[in-house]
């Protein structure tokens, strides 16, 4: 049966003619036009508009829309389980970086006789490219090359390791806001190695111990959505336990306090009120052993933590009052010294709760229906990458490869990876832009941005049943008017290339990474079940395309899961770097607006105002208002920030009402030297955090910091939204309703 | 056909200041880069901006926030001020800014309470590449006139050409039809769809919130601007333990 | 004459001549220049009008349309698919027909070198309507087609003229907001200013 995709979407899509319009298109590949150039707005044609799935970088399933083989705008996938239709700023400034004036249109290297760093490119053919590297590689030697990465959805993540493991297993994945401890608690805890489903949506109380679901790794839109759901009648309760009023911190119904690191204290605290109340009945509960808890009590604690021992009885009570409490963390809590332990002591709570695998609660995501394709994930390694670092400063590294991951601008000065980038022999890149480290490199290979590149991906946080997402080119490669030698490629397909040229093997040699998504499609086809079922492969591949992925929603994990944890987790002590004295400050970096910095490229980004500072352009140091009175520090003075180490960064001072008088809060993204957006804007806070790890995993401590903070005396106007309209007279008596719950009539607290 | 009549709500219980409304609209809507000169020169361009109120101090404190578009007010105080009726109320009961009667007055935007009119001081620049992004469906604004958010006006024309064209009906709350704004938000904070209809969601929402009990309240409702923007107050039902 | 008393300068016949000439010529320039603005301000140029601009590739309608009987929509389909603008073809369009008909000289070589190539080509805009106003095809072509009960592709020649007979395209409508107004109130279509400007 011969049926073109238009019929084809009416038959798998259904229903009103209101779903067709919307419904994601199929293969775009033949309606790939590009016209005219346009010079003048006019110039624009209106074409026939489509709407073309595809996978966001966050795992957010999107519709495109094209016209004129031009993309012009992002919206969610309404199909897409993670996301249901919404998307979040980070998939619309995708748009920014597929038509980005900075893109690197064709493989480049150094030219002869100048220095590395000197920015001074030559374009090169791709078969030139993959011969020089191999020729190099062969007088270097194979086994001191070695591979870093961000981290890879999907098939692209395989390829990439597959390629490693045959270049001697020397794949480094390295993220700024690693999850790697959050990930092996929820492992011991929930005894699945997936990333559980939060059930946020059906709970009705939601206790979250400093993750920032609204400034995440994972789709912000996802977590919106079931935010969203929460606060549905019946409404649930939201508490934050955090150092530092986050985004989501402010969306809760309280936000507590708590000194950085101390969340796992807590959350023991909490477990030893309700055990030792009796408060709670489960299975763990009866198990556990109350003296191991004793240490915990609230009295114990409440100074560490700096919650007062009322607060976490409250907690306690409100926790054993819930009907579908869940607890969550990660972020803030996991990002110390102790930072697996804390999770883990958190997440126990759940267990302790029993609400793991029940509705409201932690809801276990089943493997991937691919054998070989787990869900994708944050996970980094910051210990391997210090001791990349060692490596190449003792010679036995010599060429690294490095993909799209700016590791210049990522790790503290005090790591020196600028010298230990000129120990290198050879430095090849795989990135779209110019970066801090992109720059030094002998060879740049460019890449398909997310819009033009073939993927899949497993949903690093699932809903609950199994889900493969599909990415299609949405759009002709942006240089692909440079000819088949030029331009840019996808990663995988560089890969396999490149390592055909090296002369190493693997499952993978001499395929597109096309073809590889349509043998994991193959897989999903002949499993018969889920969204798509057809009778033939090309019908399948092509709904697979236009619905964005495949999903089945009875592959849900119904049987009873049975935790591995049969004690409560020790909770370690911190540690910090020493800094004291009346101006030392914790520092707590937090992502933003533009993520962990990778987006700062988008001028949409780096121009949105931050939600709680209004601040664009620029990287602000929060300070506690009547602190900054007493230290004579004004909006816009730029202070001066040191670590242990003795270095520093400037940034604006913003005094404002919502930080503890012992923390300093940076946001990232500013600081990068590259990029004409990007450049000369802010100052990089990763740059000065201590070398701190995790106690048991070694993730970066991002959160251990101790710095001192100085007045320079020199004061900006810091860009900001607010203050640009006079704020109105407002009735404090009108501004929100008091609603009578079962806890407003208990007035003993006053 | 029943005349349309546009209206929005906008649950501040649910929006989470994620700013997705804001990127969606500049994207949707050809809305100049804000650059950094812009922040330093109070030009700054957004339709819909989402404004941070603090309440409270440290350790009792929290952020609140109101995403902002134009009210397309019944009673728009920026029409009858515009000398050259760039500024009129169409029968859909959406305030249009007519791009090419526009001779640049800023009356409008003086007149505006709610401070959601925009000038351009500048014309707009992109860079190449970036102006293949531009949306054909909106007008690129040049620099001197006024402009706003118009509830994604070119959608909603759109969609009902294509429904004449083609001779469907237009559900409530469909996606084609609703503001860049609305389709982004995370949260489902927002809320778009036709007051005139009985049926619409838009309209059962009205008639649940507005009543005294309700949640419902205009912006600045004193000015009798009537607003066609409905918002939802804040459920706080936080119990200040620490309070004595 | 007292002496010293002012002597109007004699003017030579020479000078009066080629002022007169130039001064001549001079206002029958502005009339010229005043008429040309004047017709394309109001509606179209009143001269320097008969041809339309030279294209890329040298594009003939007559022996489509009139030769082989295709009709307009053949190949400016997005117009009734639902597009804005019926708008040209793309170059993967034409090459349906030509990577066999015709031989291998002239214009015909040209769009296959074009389609080989991989780029688009540069045509010179006919039809320019400025930014601000909206024009889409499909709800006019449906309009005229059921009021004078013809087919659509027969709906273009009333704004377009007869472009088959056309050697170089130009346009034939002023294209101009009186004229777009006239006719949607001759028919009865909506007048807001939302109708096309947004």
């Amino acid at each position: 049966m011969n049926i073109t995709r238009r019929e084809f979407l009416k038959l798998i899509g259904g229903g009103g003619a209101g779903a067709v319009i919307f419904s994601a298109c199929g293969v775009p590949e033949e309606e790939l036009y590009f016209q005219s150039p346009n010079k003048l707005p006019e110039d624009q044609v209106t074409g026939i508009d489509n709407w073309y799935a595809t996978l966001g970088s966050n795992g957010e399933g999107l519709a495109i829309r094209i016209m004129e083989g031009r993309a012009k705008k992002v919206e969610g996938n309404t199909d897409y389980p993670v996301n249901t239709g919404s998307h979040s700023i980070s998939s619309e400034a995708e748009l920014q970086m597929l038509y980005h004036p900075d893109r690197i249109q064709a493989p480049l290297v150094r030219k002869e006789g100048t220095n590395r760093g000197a920015e001074k490119w030559e374009e090169i053919s791709w078969t030139d490219a993959y011969k020089r590297i191999a020729s190099q590689l062969d007088r270097l030697g194979n086994s001191k090359a070695s591979i870093v990465s961000k981290p890879l959805r999907g098939r692209t993540g395989s390829v990439l390791s597959a390629f490693a493991s045959e270049m001697g297993n020397k794949e480094i994945i390295f993220t700024a806001f690693d999850d790697s401890n959050v990930l092996s608690a929820l492992q011991k805890i929930t005894g699945s190695s997936n990333m559980p489903k939060f059930d946020i949506a059906h709970s009705d109380l939601l206790l979250n111990f400093g993750m920032d679901m609204f400034n995440s790794n994972h789709s912000e839109a996802m977590f919106g959505r079931l935010y969203g759901q929460f606060r549905d009648a019946p409404r649930g309760t939201m508490y934050q336990i955090e150092s530092r009023l986050s985004l989501t911190a402010t969306n809760a119904d309280e936000w507590i306090y708590c000194k950085p690191g101390s969340q796992g204290l807590i959350a023991s605290s909490i477990a030893y009120v309700l055990i030792s109340k009796n408060m709670i009945k489960t299975d763990f509960a009866k198990k556990l052993n109350i003296q191991d808890l004793k240490q915990y009590s609230p009295k114990n604690v409440s100074t560490i933590t700096g919650m007062s021992e009322e607060k976490i009885e409250y907690l306690a009570q409100k926790l054993s009052e819930a009907k579908h409490p869940l607890i969550i963390g990660g972020d803030e809590a996991s990002a110390n010294s102790n930072g697996t332990s804390s999770v883990e002591a958190i997440y126990a709570l759940n267990v302790l709760m029993g609400n793991i695998n029940k509705e409201g609660g932690i809801i276990i995501n089943p493997d991937s229906p691919l054998d070989d394709l787990r869900g994708s994930r944050f996970e980094g390694n910051y210990k391997k990458t210090l001791d990349l670092v060692s490596n190449i400063k003792s010679g036995s590294v010599n060429s690294l490869f490095i993909n799209d991951i700016d590791l210049n601008y990522y790790l503290p000065t005090s790591l020196d990876f600028k010298s230990a980038l000129s120990k290198l022999e050879l430095i090849v890149s795989f990135n779209s832009f110019v970066d801090d480290t992109s720059k030094y490199a002998d060879i740049i290979l460019p890449l398909n941005t997310q819009f033009e590149s073939w993927g899949n991906d497993v949903p690093s946080i699932g809903p609950g049943y199994q889900v493969v997402g599909f990415q299609q080119p949405v759009v002709k490669s942006q240089f692909s008017h440079k000819g088949k030698y030029s331009g840019t490629k996808d990663l995988s397909d560089i890969i396999i290339e490149l390592s055909d040229e090296i002369g190493v093997k693997n499952k993978y040699s001499g395929k597109k990474i096309k073809d590889i998504l349509m043998e994991d499609a193959q897989v999903l086809w002949k499993l018969n079940r889920g969204s798509i079922t057809a009778a033939d492969f090309k019908s399948f591949w092509n709904g697979v395309l236009s619905r964005g992925g495949w999903w089945d929603i009875n592959s849900k994990v119904n049987n009873n899961v049975q935790s591995n944890i049969t004690n409560w987790p020790k909770v370690q002590t911190l540690k910090f770097s020493n800094v004291s004295g009346k101006d030392s400050f914790h520092l707590v970096p937090f992502r933003t607006k533009v993520g962990d910095g990778s987006f700062a490229k988008s001028p949409w980004l780096q121009g949105l105002t931050d939600p709680l500072t209004t601040i664009a352009w620029e990287t602000w140091v929060e300070i506690n208002y009547d602190l900054a009175k007493k230290m004579k520090i004004k909006e816009g003075d730029i202070i001066e920030i040191s670590n242990s180490n003795n270095e520093s960064i400037k940034a604006a001072a913003y005094p404002n009402p919502s930080v503890s008088p012992e923390v300093v809060t940076v946001p990232v993204g500013g600081g990068q030297e590259s990029g004409s957006y990007t450049k000369n804007v802010g100052s990089n806070v990763y740059s000065i955090l201590d070398v701190q790890l995790d106690d048991n995993i070694g993730t970066h401590a991002w959160a251990a910091t101790k710095v001192k903070i100085r007045n320079t005396g020199n004061n900006i106007a810091i860009p900001k939204f607010e203050g640009r309209f006079e704020e109105l007279k407002r009735d404090p008596h009108n501004h929100v309703i008091k609603i009578t719950t079962s806890d407003s009539d208990d007035s003993d607290h006053h | 056909m029943k005349q349309s009549k546009w209206g929005m709500v906008v649950d501040l219980d649910k929006c989470n200041g994620c700013q997705a409304c804001v990127v969606a609209c500049q994207s949707e809507n050809n809305i100049p880069l804000q650059k950094k000169s812009d922040y330093d020169e109070n030009r700054v361009i957004q339709w819909i901006r989402v404004e941070r109120y603090w309440e409270g101090s440290f350790p009792d404190v929290k952020a609140k926030f109101i995403p902002i578009m134009c009210q397309h007010c019944d009673e728009a105080p920026c029409e009858p001020v515009c000398p050259v009726y760039a500024s009129y109320h169409n029968n859909e009961g959406l305030n249009v800014q007519v791009y090419n009667r526009c001779i640049g007055t800023r009356f409008c935007a003086n007149n505006c309470p709610y401070q959601v009119r925009f000038f351009n001081f500048w014309e707009a620049e992109w860079p190449d590449s970036l102006k293949n992004q531009l949306n054909p469906d909106v007008t690129v604004r040049s620099r001197g006139i006024m402009e706003k958010c118009t509830f994604c006006v070119q959608k909603i024309r759109r969609t009902k050409r294509d429904a004449k064209v083609n001779g469907f009906e237009i559900e409530d709350g469909a996606r084609e039809i609703n503001p860049a704004c609305v389709n982004s938000c995370n949260t489902e904070a927002l809320i778009f769809g036709d007051m005139n209809n009985p049926e619409s969601k838009i309209s059962r929402i009205k008639a649940k919130e507005e009543k005294k009990d309700g949640r419902g309240y205009h912006l600045m409702e004193h000015y009798g601007t009537s607003p066609n923007v409905l918002y939802l107050k804040k459920v706080d039902n936080s119990k200040k333990s620490h309070s004595h | 004459m007292i002496p010293g008393d002012y002597r109007v300068p004699k003017i030579s016949k020479k000078f009066l001549i080629i002022s007169g000439i130039g001064g001549f010529i001079t206002t029958v320039l502005i009339i010229v220049v005043g008429i040309f603005v004047g017709s394309a301000w109001w509606t179209q140029p009143l001269f320097g009008f008969d041809e339309g601009p030279d294209q890329p590739i040298a594009f003939k309608h007559a022996p489509h349309v009139k030769q082989l009987g295709m009709k307009c929509t053949y190949c400016h389909r997005f117009g009734t698919e639902g597009a804005a603008a019926a708008a040209i073809p793309p170059v993967e369009f034409c090459m349906s027909c030509h990577r066999i008909v015709g031989d291998d000289k002239g214009e015909i070589a040209k769009i296959r070198d074009t389609y080989e190539g991989g780029k688009p080509i540069d045509w010179v805009r006919v039809h320019r309507l400025p930014d601000h106003a909206k024009f889409y095809h499909p709800p006019h072509i449906k309009k005229l087609s059921e009021k004078n009960n013809i087919e659509a592709s027969e709906v273009c020649s009333t704004c377009h003229g007869d472009v088959a007979s056309m050697t170089k395209v130009k346009q034939v409508s002023p294209m101009k907001m009186g004229w777009c107004v006239d006719c949607h109130k001759a028919n009865g279509a909506s007048t807001d200013c939302t109708t096309c400007h947004y």
